[in-house]
């Protein structure tokens, strides 16, 4: 048997810089991490060079005069998959190992791509495409090519296990127990412990000895597992020209959801999540800001109950894209479908019937597009003093029977919140509110209590502070109505926050 | 008149809750001009002492009261407090609180926790007055646990406890709904029962701003962040100490709660000034009083100290002594200090009283001290006088340790366990612990704090431009961001804050009846030690007596010397009668070879002894009083030097001071001189002396001090000292604001620096086990302590399975004796696995490591690997070939346990494939197993390679000329930013030669800060500076001036440099 490692050496870094390669031969460094903390996660040698190490603010890396890039998941994933792709364009049988480390078999490809080591710099040089370096091994087994792609540059034909030999130990991934007595015993080498008595060392080590000195002899200690490539359930069209408008956009997506449901379909699986990357034409974008963030336009649909329809699905981006448009025009799609098993639910005779499951989703999406995001599903409190701290989750119908509306008999007062709190012009005098006028009308005070004062969030950008009182108002027509109004006392602005029944 | 006392206050002293110093309390109410305030702290009256004190000053009435934690309730999964806030109207209530406190403090094994029940509240009721409370109170409690008729049943049962008189309905307005609510029903409540209301604040912190470290502190508290605390943060900024208008204007509708306040603020009769606290009375033998029998140990003492016949002198100093401590009525406490110093000697623990003590002939005279302050002419008035109107102090060296702990246990078994305590230390923030707690707060993560926390430099010196604002941005972030800039601004408000409270060092009190009726006792983190409330300064300030049993390490050193000694020289050393002159002990000195020896090691001081090239014992008097910052800052040390060398005419600021400065060549160094300069040139009374003394060592010493030196300048013009004389006399006494010793403390160190040199002389081999024995401990690393004892030719043996013990031991070599390194300097070894291995030894050698392993069953895997890695097995091999990584091949198959069938089959590996450890690898491991190496420095393994670099050796360098260009490099071992240097760095550097000091002016550690923060080892490029002594030939102080700085690459060895103030 055969195998190919590929590994991609500082992969944060190189994901990054196939996207620039202009970048390449400055220093640069990546940062990761939440402003104001964003620190270097990954470098080349000359942001090395020029002092900066990993674990240093953005700050550090900036004075030190190095470039400083953005983590990108997106482009590590577009890497990954190019990774895996290249794998794939050689060998059906491929195991994904890391983000950084794919192998493949590569047994019986001789007629198609030549000597294993024609093989090897086929790959490199594929990879060398996409403006990624790799190490790429061929060794008789997975585990010793991906302990050699670890530790060789470039491309590695392994034929003899004793290649291996000049390797640190730390690349079989010892546990730190067992590293720290090969320090101490002086074996720093693979071949060092491949040399050590296999009886002796599992007197010492137990099962895990065994297993690292067969990892250093270059035998293999894990099974290859191919992956199943069919399971990947993406489709991209590359568009002849630029796409302005919605509807024809729409006509592509949908064949490509088509498409992919009938994938899903065949394996008789479902989607509850799927990803819409729209790759823009960055001629056509006004924002200047953060460019290299703009060239894409992402969106993603989750939904409760998983599902194969490529109706509901166009129908559910289509209500989606309204409200979130594109900011240029658009050249590529790219859709890729979480697989996950269709559920099947057994009604319960007695339980109130609960709405289809895909008319609801629907339902939701154009209450959404229609009142505006974030603006539909079931409100749920947040644990903080600030007024109106809820979060809108998703509306998924209750199964049980219905709860009564009060757990007690007696009466209670209930405050009718307007959302979004409705503007009004308070009138104090002496501290004390006195007239109120909103939605074109006066209302005067005849009775109040109050005022409640709170504020918080004070280290935070959502620092709050507001004054209300709890009031009765007469309008001019001689109704009387209690109200609770408030005075946003960051913007002096007074609101009502709502009616009491 | 007044209007409103606010009666429920917190301080910073309700630990990570109350957000403002009792001071700043008692500020703000004299700024609003409020007569009196109560301070009701979380479960004590830690704050109530410094709130009584700050509130007298300011003629602001301090009311005593605490909040005490009933059992605990949860309130959705959130440990809720139920809290009584008591308030104490008379002395019995002050003493019930105490007692209710310790009380169940004690039943508690965590520190700082603990909670009462009511039956306990009951028993302790009187004399105290309840409060309903706010939030935390009892009334809210049960209001949220059953309504209006559990709030009912509350009441009634406050009622039953307090008595009807002693409840107050408390009602708070923090402008919260839910609050008033509460205060509705309270009213309601109040009305039915016929109780009376008050109002309060329910005070958090002095002003509005400091809402966010109330915050802050709630967050660390229940360990949570800001963004994830939700509802347990503050519901707006309104727990700040209101004015009387402000509260009136609140309770416009309740005049009545207003007015009450000032009725109940009348009703209490109780203050700090009337504790009740008396010093233990010492039990007498029948028909004697104290002053008798004092005079009778003090005269049986002075026999034995001064001779059978007393001469006149001694005999007026003494009667003079007595009389004033008859007088103040303090024959007790000398009685108590005395049977302290007795129960040391009985159990040969080494005891050494310290500190103006030794300015007493009774002292002396009953052993407490070991310096005759007749013969040294000490100052009895720097002591006692009685003008002064507090208790002397009377501070005792003991061994640091073990006989530390008997002694203080003794004192406990004494005085009862509620009858002694230790003094309390607050803890408060400093830079570091700040950013890293305001940091975790934030959700700045750990590494970024790490890092943060890396900057702070511990250097006493501090560059006037860093500022915490500098140390955030040399790690890296930008304070610029509004993140950022939140957690610097709380890094300067928590600054100074109390976080818990800790355990002073030594200090104790004692107390003739319940100490716990004074300030409540909770224990300690240590076993069997309790620890009051209140901190030295708090006690001092109510007249507590406080007895300082100091642990010293060098004590602990010497008296394992003194073990060793007759153990293995035969011969027994006498501290007390050592040879007063001894010629080796003054020789080494004037070379400034004094490396581990008391008060005299210092780097600065190694720069001192050769220019002061001292003869007789008062020069080691002068020594140890001079490098303090007070003389320092003074410049009273270098016109010593050029007055002892002859290079400056002895001069005097008066002739009148010629008596007193006579000794230190005309300056003043010691506390005593500057009491008696103002004495006699200004014409000072001894308590207006004193009071200047005091005023020195004050935090605003400075604002003190100006009236005071007004009137010594214009004491001096009445008493003719012309101008310039003044103000030199002026500048003396002012940089005393610094720090200074009295002499009498000079003396009592400069005995134990004496005995040290005398001991490191004669006994090297027993001197430095001693002192290794007893690290942690003075100015160098355990690692500088053996080089520097192999250089003066001790032969220095490995530890080893079959000779060493826990401790460092002598053996016999080459007609002499050789150190043996102790397993204590095994990392991770246990002292009870030492002890085991001695004891199975003991029965028979072991055979091989096997054999140790089955006759030591309890030794663990690391300590095993550990021992070998060290080299402590090899001699198991007796054919001499184990090397360490044998040992450690060996060691990993024996650690693995393989069950009772295979143990007793025949070892058929024992030897390994393994290849020795080299020279380097074995310095490496030695390091990293015991912190040191016994080979040879790790400088020399690289030595070829430093002459091909150009570099020479710390020797080398040192025999160079004044002004030479010298290139060297040498391993770190002492960082020194001293305050009174202005900015100067002073490293140490150490080579398999020789030690060096590297002076690093201000603008050149600033180049190479990073780098002299970060290395181990160093290359300095710069001048060979030498300072020639003008009297002694051969005696000069050499160091290089750097200036260049580079790291040295070098294998990864772990070091450690002493970072000194």
């Amino acid at each position: 048997m055969l195998f190919a490692a590929i590994f991609v050496p500082n992969f944060i870094l190189q994901s990054l810089l196939a996207t620039q390669p202009d970048e390449r031969d400055q220093p640069t460094a990546v940062v990761d991490g939440k402003p104001p903390l964003l620190k270097v996660v990954a470098l080349n040698k000359k942001a090395q060079k020029a002092g900066v190490e990993i674990g240093d603010t953005k700050i550090q890396a900036e004075i030190a005069g190095v470039n400083v890039l953005l983590r990108s998941p997106d482009l590590e994933y577009i890497a990954h998959k190019s990774l895996i792709s290249c794998a794939y364009n050689f060998s059906p049988r491929v195991q994904i190992k890391a983000n950084d480390l794919v192998v493949l078999d590569i047994e019986g490809l001789r007629g198609l791509f030549g000597t294993p080591d024609q093989i090897a710099k086929k790959v490199h040089d594929a990879l060398k495409q996409h403006r990624l370096k790799t190490n790429v091994v061929v060794a008789p087994n997975p585990d010793s090519a991906t302990i050699a792609a670890r530790g060789f540059r470039g491309v590695t034909i392994l034929t003899d296990s004793q290649q291996l030999a000049s390797l640190p130990v730390i690349l079989l991934n010892p546990s730190t127990d067992i590293l720290e007595t090969t320090e101490l015993w002086g074996i720093r080498t693979v071949g060092d412990l491949a040399a050590l008595d296999a009886v002796a060392l599992s007197e010492r080590f137990g099962k895990d000895g065994i297993t690292l000195q067969q990892l250093a002899r270059g035998q293999q200690v894990t099974p290859f597992v191919s992956e199943d490539a069919a399971l990947e359930f993406a489709e991209h069209a590359e568009l002849d020209y630029a796409i302005e408008l919605l509807e024809p956009l729409l006509s592509v997506i949908s064949s490509l959801l088509e498409r992919m449901c009938a994938a899903l379909r065949e394996h008789s699986l479902a989607t509850n999540e799927i990803q819409l990357k729209l790759t823009l034409n960055a001629t056509g974008i006004d924002d200047e800001q953060s460019p290299e963030k703009e060239t894409f336009h992402c969106r993603g649909i989750k939904l409760p109950n998983p599902t194969s329809d490529s109706t509901l699905l166009l129908r559910l981006f289509e209500l989606d894209l309204q409200s979130h448009p594109s900011k240029a025009p658009v050249i590529k799609v790219f859709i890729q479908a979480e697989a996950v098993h269709p559920r099947y639910v057994q009604q319960e005779l007695f339980a109130p019937e609960t709405p289809d499951p895909d008319r609801l989703e629907l339902t939701l999406a154009s209450l959404s597009n229609l009142v505006g995001p974030g603006q539909v599903g079931s409100p749920e409190l947040l644990d903080s003093h600030r007024p109106r701290a809820y979060v809108m989750a998703q509306f998924v119908p209750s199964r049980g029977p219905n709860r009564p509306l009060s757990d007690s008999g007696s009466p209670k007062v209930a405050l009718r919140i307007f959302e979004p709190p409705k503007k009004a012009a308070i009138r104090v005098r002496s501290n004390v509110p006195h007239e109120v006028l909103f939605d074109g009308k006066r209302g005067e005070v005849i009775q109040h209590s109050g005022p409640w004062i709170s504020n918080g969030e004070w280290w935070a950008d959502m620092e709050w502070r507001r004054k209300e009182w709890d009031v009765q108002l007469q309008f001019p027509d001689g109704a009387i109505q209690d109200y609770r109004i408030f005075i946003d006392l960051g913007t002096k602005q007074g609101f009502i926050e709502g009616s009491y029944d | 008149m007044t209007k409103y006392v606010e009666l429920h206050a917190r301080s910073a002293f309700s630990f990570l809750e109350g957000a403002a110093l009792p001071e700043h309390l008692a500020e703000r109410c004299g700024d609003l001009q409020m007569p009196a305030v109560a301070l009701l702290d979380r479960d004590g009256v830690y704050g109530s002492a410094r709130m009584h004190l700050a509130a007298s000053a300011l003629g602001i009435k301090a009311h005593v009261g605490a909040e005490v934690t009933l059992a605990n309730s949860l309130l959705k999964g959130i440990p809720r407090d139920v809290r009584y806030p008591l308030l104490v109207e008379d002395q019995r209530g002050y003493q019930n609180l105490c007692r209710l406190i310790t009380l169940y403090k004690s039943r508690e094994d965590k520190k700082g926790e603990g909670f009462t029940t009511t039956e306990e509240v009951r028993e302790y009721a009187g004399g105290l007055i309840c409060l309903t409370g706010g939030n935390e109170g009892p009334l809210a409690a049960a209001l949220r646990r059953g309504g209006m008729e559990e709030a009912r049943s509350e009441i009634g049962k406050l009622l039953s406890i307090f008595g009807k008189d002693n409840v107050y309905v408390e009602l708070q307005r923090h402008f919260d709904r839910e609050e008033e609510y509460r205060n509705r029903i309270a009213l309601e409540l109040a009305s039915s029962f016929n109780l009376p209301i008050v109002a309060t604040n329910g005070v958090s912190y002095a002003t509005p701003k400091q809402r966010t470290i109330a915050d802050v502190f709630t967050c660390l508290r229940y360990k949570r962040k800001l963004d994830n605390a939700g509802k347990l943060l503050g519901y707006n900024s309104a727990r700040f100490l209101r004015s009387s208008e402000e509260m009136i204007q609140l309770f416009r509708d309740l005049p009545e709660a207003i007015h009450n306040t000032v009725e109940l603020s009348n009703r209490i009769q109780f203050s700090l000034t009337n504790l009740g606290y008396e010093f233990p009375r010492y039990p007498l033998p029948a028909g004697e009083t104290m002053p008798s029998f004092l005079r009778l140990l003090t005269d049986a003492g002075a026999r034995q100290r001064y001779g059978s016949a007393l001469t006149p002198k001694v005999s007026a100093q003494l009667e003079r002594e007595l009389s004033l401590i008859e007088k103040l009525n303090l024959a007790g406490y000398f009685l108590i200090v005395w049977d302290l110093v007795q129960f040391c000697k009985k159990h040969s623990i080494m005891v050494q009283g310290r500190g103006s003590a030794a300015n007493s002939a009774v002292c002396y005279s009953l052993g407490i001290t070991a310096v005759d302050p007749i013969a040294m002419n000490l100052l009895f008035e720097r002591f006692l006088s009685e003008s002064r109107g507090e208790w002397p102090d009377i501070d005792l060296d003991l061994p640091s340790g073990d006989d530390r702990e008997r002694v203080i246990q003794y004192v406990y078994e004494r005085y009862h366990r509620n009858g002694a305590a230790m003094t309390a230390n607050v803890i408060t923030y400093r830079h570091k612990s700040a950013t890293r707690e305001m940091g975790k707060v934030l959700g700045i993560t750990q590494d970024m704090v790490d890092r943060l926390s890396a900057v702070f430099s511990n250097f006493e010196w501090k560059n006037p431009d860093e500022t915490l604002e500098k140390s955030f941005r040399d790690a890296g972030l930008d304070i610029s961001h509004p993140l950022i800039h939140k957690y610097v601004n709380l890094c300067w408000d928590v600054l100074d804050l109390p976080r818990h409270l800790g355990q002073h060092s030594g200090g104790m009190i004692v107390a003739q009846h319940q100490l716990n009726s004074v300030v409540p006792l909770e224990p300690a983190s240590m076993p069997n030690r309790t620890v009051c409330q209140w901190d030295k300064d708090d006690c001092a300030a109510l007249g507590l007596i406080k007895i300082d049993l100091l642990g010293l390490g060098m004590l602990k050193a010497m008296k394992n010397m003194l073990e060793l000694i007759p153990k293995h020289y035969g011969t027994t050393v006498d501290l007390a009668h050592l040879p007063q002159d001894d010629p080796l002990v003054y020789s080494s000195l004037q070379k400034a070879d004094a490396v581990g020896i008391f008060q005299l090691e210092s780097r600065a001081q190694l720069s001192f002894l050769p220019r002061l090239f001292p003869r007789e014992f008062y020069d080691l008097v002068i020594s140890v009083g001079s490098i303090r910052p007070g003389p320092i800052q003074g410049d009273m040390v270098n016109p010593l030097i050029k007055r002892r060398q002859g290079l400056e005419r002895i001069t005097y600021p008066h002739p009148i001071l010629e008596d007193t400065l006579k000794r230190t060549y005309g300056m003043i160094l010691f506390q005593e001189q500057a009491l008696k300069v103002l004495m006699l040139a200004a014409g000072f009374s001894a308590a207006e002396a004193e009071q200047a003394r005091r005023a020195m060592s004050h935090k605003r010493s400075r604002e003190m001090m100006e009236p005071i030196l007004q009137r010594a300048r214009e004491g001096m013009q009445k008493n003719g000292i012309d101008c310039e004389a003044q103000n030199r006399i002026v500048q003396c006494i002012e940089s005393f604001l610094g720090y200074a010793f009295p002499e009498s403390h000079a003396c009592s160190f400069a005995l134990i620096a004496y005995a040290s040199a005398y001991l490191r002389s004669h006994y090297p081999a027993a001197f430095t086990a001693g002192l290794l024995n007893a690290q942690p401990m003075g100015f160098y690393s355990e690692s500088v302590l053996i080089k520097d004892a192999q250089r003066h030719g001790l032969h220095v043996k490995p530890i080893d399975i079959f000779r060493s013990e826990w401790d460092c031991t002598l053996e016999p070599y080459d007609g002499a004796f050789a150190l043996r390194i102790g397993f204590q300097y095994v990392r991770s070894l246990r002292e009870t696995s030492a002890t085991a291995i001695v004891q199975a030894r003991k029965q028979a050698p072991f055979q091989n490591i096997a054999d140790l392993t089955r006759r030591v069953p309890g030794l663990r895997k690391d300590e095993l690997q550990n021992l070998a890695a060290c080299g402590a097995l090899n001699p198991l091999d007796h054919t001499g070939q184990l090397h360490r990584r044998d040992a450690l091949w060996q060691v990993a198959k024996f650690s693995r346990p393989v069950g009772p069938l295979l143990q007793d089959i025949p070892d058929y590996d024992s030897t390994s494939v393994l290849l020795r450890m080299t020279d380097i690898e074995k310095l490496i491991t030695d390091h990293h197993i015991s912190g040191f190496s016994i080979g040879r420095h790790p400088m020399a393994y690289r030595r070829a390679d430093f002459a091909r670099m150009n570099l020479c050796t710390l020797q080398e360098a040192k025999r160079g000329f004044a002004g030479k260009r010298i290139r060297t490099a040498g391993e770190v071992t002492v960082k020194q930013r001293p305050g009174t240097a202005r900015g100067i760095v002073f490293l140490t550097l150490h080579d398999e030669t020789d030690f060096c000091d590297v002076v690093l002016m201000p603008d050149i550690y600033e180049q190479y800060r990073m780098i002299v923060k970060n290395s181990k080892f160093l290359r300095i490029h710069g001048e060979l500076q030498k300072v020639q002594n003008a009297k002694e030939q051969g005696a000069y102080v050499t160091s290089i001036k750097a200036k260049e700085i580079f790291p040295l690459e070098f294998p990864a060895i772990k070091t450690h440099a002493h970072e000194f103030h």
